[in-house]
Order: structure tokens, then C-alpha cells, then sequence
């Protein structure tokens, strides 16, 4: 009782005029320190926010680099894939194997593979894609293996035409193209025919698709025709192929 | 040190001639960065480190290449020697010089190809098609030669103050 009779009182000047005389202040300091700590609370959430987003969009960037891993590798074993099925049918022991460099010159044809002596991989080996024939092996180390193209001017198939079974020399010319040579003059041969190697010259086995013609010159005088072939494989994108190591069914 | 850094640029510059300089091909040609490297290396070197250079890096593009071994050692080392020896009697320095020099090498270089391809190993070529394959290289080479030129030059000050006469002939 006594207590609230106190309380009553000093309510009544006291505490009044100090709550006006302070309210004001009370909610000025109130609001600023609010807002103060509103600032510092902001400003610390969004330094939070700031290092979420930073790792966020590192998270993003690894995932799309997972991602185009990804993507890449299942390409990469599709292509496999589609090279190896085609061999398989043809009872052949293979090995894929990855391109890892051209040649440091402009003039030969050659391809570094990343298959060598470790991997079984030998000279004379014949490389393909399930398009044709893209050369052989002619010089293997441990881990690498250097393939000349059948572009390079040094490059001859023995070969038949696939229709008419004419017998020539598949020879490269140093520019992208080969040359079948010493094919009869009378020879009958059309544009766009395929050639197979032959199977003789015991490095390509029979039936091995070479290209087809894109360009005959007969002349009179000579004895032969001049037959240009455009290789079957696209040799300038290359990125896998196949390497023959042993044939043992017919092709 | 200096050696150690000479070897990282040409093994950047073969990564680069073998991986994928292909795609850069224009009418079935490419530039060859290592003969531009030993025309730079003969000109500027000291005449011993500049033939040695020239000789060792035409070996390696031998062993990384389809051709005979010994083609590439032969033109670059020739290379390598002619500006050894020549190069306090002519001035190899400005746009025109260079990309002459440049031109002639080329030309130069795809000779020796030819001959010893044709000579050695009996290859036969369409010649119209092989030296109008030069000529374009040998443009090519000029295009791609300035440049790199350029970017070693800028370097070349730099490997002076660290390595004062070591490879490089005083400036």
C-alpha cells in the first residue's frame, strides 16, 4: 500500500518530466542505435551475403566446369563408343587411342597418338576411324606413337578400286589429297568410285576403306590415269582413332 | 637460370607448333615458329649460343616430325650459321629487314625439304603445287615472324639487365 501510494506520487511530476525531457532523446538514441545496429546488422549480412555469393558462383563455375567435364566424357565415349562397335563387328583386336599432336613442320603428315610400345603398339600398325583408313605406325616409343598420314607424300597403298576391282597405288601428295597411280589408261573408272587397299604390301590388310575419286585425267600419251582420291576420314579433325592390332577375321 | 628459361620458351613454342597451330592453317599452310625462333636466335644471340641453338632446336623438330631426321637440323643449323656469321655485317632491324630475312629463310627452309625429300627418299611432288606451297609459307612465316619478333624484343631488355652478355649480343 505504502508502495503504491509512492508510486502514485512521483508518477505524477517526476516521471513525467523526466519521460519528456528524455522520450525525445530516448527515441533518438533509440532510432539511431537501431538504426546503427540495422547498418551494422545489413552490412554484416550482406558481408555474409557478399561471401555467400562468392561461393555460390565458385560453386556455379566448379559444376559448370564438372558439367563440361561431364558433357566432354560422355562425348568422348560415344565416339569411342561408335569406333569401337564398328571394329568389333569386324573381329579385330583394337586400342583407341587419343591424337596428341601433328607434326612440327609444314611439309610431312604425321599424327602423335598417345598408345605406345606400353600398349602393345608397334610399327607398321594400321590406323583407322570407322571411316577408312588414316595411316600407319612408323616409329613407337613408350607412351607415344608417331602415325604418317596417308596424305604424306612418302604414304603407298597398294589398293583396288571397290566396283571394277582395278588394281593402283594409292599414293599422298603432301596436300590433303592422294593420288592412285598406275592405273591403266583404259581402265574403266568413275568419278566418285571407292577404293579399298588391297592387302597386298603387308601393312594394310584387304578391304580398308581409302577414299573415293573426286578428279580423273586421261591424256592420250600417257599410259596411265591421273585419279585423285579425297580421303575418306577428315584427316584435319581428327581427335580419336583406332589402332589395329591384330586382324583376326575377314574384313 | 638463363638456359632453363630459353628451354621453357621452346617447349612452349613446340607445344604450341605441335597441338594447335593447325587451326590457324591458311590453304593447307601453317607458320613455322621454330625457324622464326632460330632466324631471332641467330640475329641476336652471341655466334656460339645462336648455332647451337639453331642446331639443337632443328634436331628436335626432326624427332617431332615425319621427315628424315637430320633435314631439320641441317636447314635451321644452316640458318643458325649464316646469321652467326653475318650478322655484324648486315643490319637485321626494322619491319623490312626482318620480313625479308624471314622470307628468304622460309624459301630457304622449304628448299632443303624439297631437295632432300625428292633426292633421299625419292617422294615426288606436284612442283607447281609445292612451290607455290613455299611461297605461302614463306608469306605466312613473314606475318607471324614480325610479330613474334616483336614479343621476344620486348622481352630482350629484360634478360640483358638479369643476365648481362650471357646469351644475348649486347644491345
Amino acid at each position: 500500500m505504502t508502495v503504491n501510494i509512492r508510486y502514485e506520487k512521483s508518477n505524477l511530476f517526476f516521471e513525467s518530466a523526466v519521460g519528456l525531457f528524455f522520450s525525445p532523446i530516448q527515441s533518438l538514441f533509440t532510432s539511431s542505435v537501431n538504426s546503427i545496429s540495422d547498418v551494422f546488422g545489413h552490412y554484416l549480412f550482406l558481408v555474409r551475403t557478399s561471401k555467400e555469393n562468392e561461393r555460390l558462383i565458385l560453386e556455379v563455375e566448379r559444376l559448370l566446369n564438372k558439367n563440361n567435364e561431364l558433357v566432354e566424357k560422355n562425348k568422348y565415349l560415344e565416339r569411342v563408343r561408335i569406333l569401337t562397335a564398328y571394329f568389333k563387328k569386324k573381329e579385330k583386336i583394337i586400342i583407341t587411342a587419343k591424337v596428341i599432336g601433328r607434326d612440327a613442320t609444314q611439309w610431312s603428315k604425321m599424327l602423335f597418338l598417345d598408345k605406345g610400345t606400353n600398349d602393345n603398339v608397334k610399327k607398321n600398325l594400321v590406323v583407322m576411324t570407322d571411316a577408312g583408313v588414316v595411316g600407319h605406325v612408323i616409329h613407337s616409343s613408350l607412351d607415344s606413337s608417331k602415325v604418317l598420314l596417308i596424305t604424306d607424300s612418302r604414304s603407298a597403298i597398294d589398293s583396288v578400286f571397290q566396283n571394277t576391282r582395278e588394281p593402283g597405288v594409292t599414293v599422298g601428295t603432301g596436300e590433303g589429297m592422294c593420288e592412285t597411280k598406275f592405273v591403266a589408261i583404259d581402265a574403266v573408272v568413275k568419278l566418285g568410285d571407292k577404293v579399298v587397299s588391297s592387302g597386298l604390301g603387308g601393312v594394310f590388310p584387304k578391304g580398308l576403306m581409302i577414299g573415293s575419286v573426286v578428279d580423273i585425267v586421261k591424256k592420250k600419251q600417257d599410259l596411265f590415269q591421273n585419279i585423285t582420291i579425297t580421303p575418306s576420314v577428315n584427316l584435319s579433325h581428327l581427335e580419336e582413332v583406332v589402332i589395329i592390332l591384330e586382324d583376326k577375321g575377314d574384313t | 637460370m638463363i638456359y632453363l628459361i630459353i628451354s621453357l620458351v621452346l617447349i612452349f613454342l613446340f607445344s604450341i607448333q605441335t597441338a594447335f597451330l593447325e587451326i590457324f592453317s591458311f590453304g593447307g599452310v601453317t607458320p613455322d615458329l621454330i625457324l622464326i625462333i632460330v632466324v631471332y636466335c641467330g640475329i641476336n644471340f652471341t655466334k656460339n649460343n645462336g648455332i647451337g641453338l639453331s642446331v639443337l632446336v632443328g634436331f628436335i623438330q626432326d624427332c617431332l616430325s615425319g621427315s628424315i631426321l637430320g633435314v631439320n637440323t641441317l636447314s635451321k643449323g644452316l640458318v643458325g650459321i649464316f646469321f652467326s656469321a653475318l650478322k655484324d655485317k648486315i643490319i637485321v632491324e626494322g619491319i623490312l629487314a626482318v620480313s625479308f630475312f624471314t622470307f628468304c629463310t622460309s624459301l630457304f627452309d622449304g628448299m632443303i625439304y624439297f631437295i632432300a625429300m625428292t633426292s633421299l627418299l625419292g617422294a615426288q611432288f606436284k612442283a607447281d603445287f609445292f612451290f607455290a606451297q613455299i611461297l605461302l609459307f614463306a608469306v605466312y612465316n613473314v606475318v607471324t615472324g614480325l610479330f613474334l619478333f616483336y614479343i621476344l624484343d620486348l622481352s630482350r631488355p629484360w634478360v640483358h639487365r638479369r643476365f648481362p652478355n650471357q646469351v644475348f649480343q649486347p644491345i
